[in-house]
């Protein structure tokens, strides 16, 4: 009978510490904090004139390294991108984002239906999308390259997974920056490896 | 004794138990280590070892079902046999005298494992360089907090945390003029601007910032290099009806969100659980020396001020490797610095029951030593006698 009443008691102390733990809804005062700027002020100059091209914040883990040409410019770091470079050329100019995130961010159709978008371009359809999607293999990874000519405005957009994240490395501009910075966007993929 | 009563006393003061519950502590340590490679600690400790059992989902669902005893259910049972079997057979010999010590040892060794697990408070203070903060924040817990600043001198808050929210439903609470009822609440998710998401799965916000953007849930992270941040849409309601659908999330770039309502003044904010204390820390200066010549880490350091609101601290504290500050129960370790940025992170513990696994090991020690010693002494006293 001994024995029984002290295994009990020994278990329900257990549940009644652990529940203990749970936390509640309280209040209390504290002296005056200052509130930070509002979201959509530090939203907007958070990544520039193109928040739609960098959508989801950097994903974290093991990253990529690149040698970037040396007529981009790079750009400072926001919290959304982990790069970005200005292209000015004498016809026009265009910006190369480099955004992670976790996941596959909806997939590839979603993800080339956004850049259209973007480009005010009607959506494709699942059965379009193979043929809108090259494969450019480097040494060291498998990325997949879609070009988008929207007109005036031309996106070249070349995505790989990474450590279970998406990296997105995305050209956007004058259609013809975009057009002359295609083979340097191209050997500027084959400098890409992982850190 | 009862048959009933004679088969649950065997049972809980069988040996055989004893190894039954070896042999599956040895078996959940290693399943839980080749785990850890993809679940980290945190990841490990909740899902093998602060659980009763292992839980698995079953293929193609999201039922979890128990596979496998967990920590609290092997360390229960372990320490159930080994306080039973010494209340049904204590006898004090002092020939036995080293192995009593040596098992009360190992039964104050279980009680701290499972007083940490339950009491142990694990937070972190992040400090930009000239900042004072009266507070900490917890790694993983996020609270959502809703503000009346309309006071010039204090704020008053009600915290909501976030397994409250995860239940959704209502919250009333006496100090707000105004219901808070959560539609919609991920542990994990992502800010987006809204109209890119692939797959908006937000309800209608009506104001503040998930005006503009959304969230897309992503699975829950257990990596230790990667934070779960929490999204929720909660809806306000007054006596006169709905104030409003605000979309909330504890990613850093959102920051909390005004309103007014009856003469007063609102912030939303979903954030780390915070533990206020009463006093404060100051960053004065953050070191980040290198071996000369090299990238070689030499020595991180924080000096800090550490401060009552009643004067009776005000003094300098060097905090770094291996040189912790220890004050008012909580014991503060240089965590992570990044000197470039110019910042500095304090994780800052609390735990009750630290002493308890030296004084296990003093015990064990001294125990074996008592036992070995008897031993020795006996066959000592054997040979003499032979000789």
């Amino acid at each position: 009978m001994r024995l029984i009443r002290a295994s009990s008691i020994a278990l329900g102390s257990v549940l009644l510490l652990a529940s203990c733990r749970e936390a509640k809804v309280e209040s209390y005062r504290v002296p005056k904090e200052a509130i930070p700027p509002s979201p959509l002020d530090l939203a907007s100059g958070m990544s520039g004139s193109d928040m739609a091209s960098t959508p989801v914040p950097t994903a974290s883990g093991a990253g990529l390294t690149w040698t970037a040409p040396s007529n981009w410019a790079a750009q400072p770091g926001t919290p959304m991108r982990k790069a970005g470079y200005k292209i000015a050329a004498a016809n026009g100019t265009a910006e190369l984002t480099v955004t992670a995130f976790p996941g596959d961010v909806g997939g590839d159709l979603a993800n080339v239906n956004r850049w259209r978008n973007q480009l005010q371009l009607p959506p494709l359809s699942a059965g379009e999308l193979p043929a809108s999607i090259q494969t450019v293999a480097t040494g060291a990874m498998e990325f997949k390259l879609t070009e988008i000519n929207g007109g005036a405005q031309s996106t070249l957009s070349a995505w790989v997974m990474h450590d279970g994240s998406s990296w997105f490395f995305k050209l956007t501009g004058d259609t013809s920056v975009v057009a002359a910075e295609k083979p340097a966007f191209l050997a500027f993929l084959q400098t890409i490896k992982a850190e | 004794m009862s048959e009933y009563r004679k088969a649950f006393v065997d049972f809980f003061t069988s040996l055989k138990l004893t190894v039954v519950l070896l042999a599956l502590s040895i078996v959940l340590v290693f399943w839980a280590t080749i785990a850890q490679v993809k679940l980290g600690v945190w990841g490990v400790q909740e899902q093998f070892f602060q659980t009763f059992f292992v839980l698995q989902k079953i293929p193609g669902t999201e039922i979890p079902v128990p596979v496998f005893p967990g920590g609290y259910f092997i360390g229960g049972l372990l320490l159930i046999n080994l306080i039973a079997t010494h209340i049904h057979h204590f006898k004090f010999t002092w020939g036995k005298s080293g192995i009593q010590l040596t098992h009360l040892g190992l039964i104050i060794l279980l009680l701290g494992e499972l007083f940490t697990g339950l009491w142990q408070e694990d937070y972190s203070l992040r400090l930009d360089e000239g900042q004072t903060k009266n507070y900490s924040e917890s790694f993983r817990d996020q609270e959502l907090a809703i503000i009346d600043t309309t006071s010039p001198d204090y704020d008053d808050v009600v915290v909501i945390p976030d397994n409250v929210l995860a239940k959704r439903g209502e919250v009333q609470h006496p100090a707000l003029p105004f219901r808070v009822v959560i539609r919609e609440f991920f542990p994990n998710a992502t800010p987006q601007t809204r109209g890119q998401a692939p797959n908006d799965v937000i309800p209608p916000v009506t104001m503040g910032f998930g005006k503009d953007f959304t969230v897309v849930p992503l699975p829950l992270t257990y990596r230790q290099d990667q934070a779960n941040l929490s999204a929720a849409v909660v809806e306000l309601i007054g006596p006169q009806g709905s104030l409003g659908t605000w979309l909330l999330s504890a990613h850093p770039f959102v920051r909390p969100q005004s309103f007014e309502y009856d003469g007063r003044t609102f912030a939303l904010s979903l954030r780390h659980t915070r533990n206020y204390k009463p006093f404060s820390l100051t960053l004065l200066e953050l070191r980040h020396d290198v071996y000369p010549g090299t990238e070689i880490p030499k020595n991180f350091s924080s000096r800090v001020r550490l401060t009552t609101p009643d004067g009776h601290e005000d003094r300098e504290v060097l905090i770094y490797m291996n040189n912790p500050l220890r004050y008012a129960g909580l014991t503060f370790y240089q965590y992570q610095m990044d000197s470039a940025n110019g910042y500095s992170v304090l994780q800052v513990v609390r735990n009750p029951s630290w002493l308890l696994p030296y004084i296990s090991c003093v015990l064990m020690m001294l125990g074996l030593s008592i036992q070995f010693g008897i031993s020795l002494f006996r066959f000592i006293a054997k040979r003499r006698a032979a000789a």
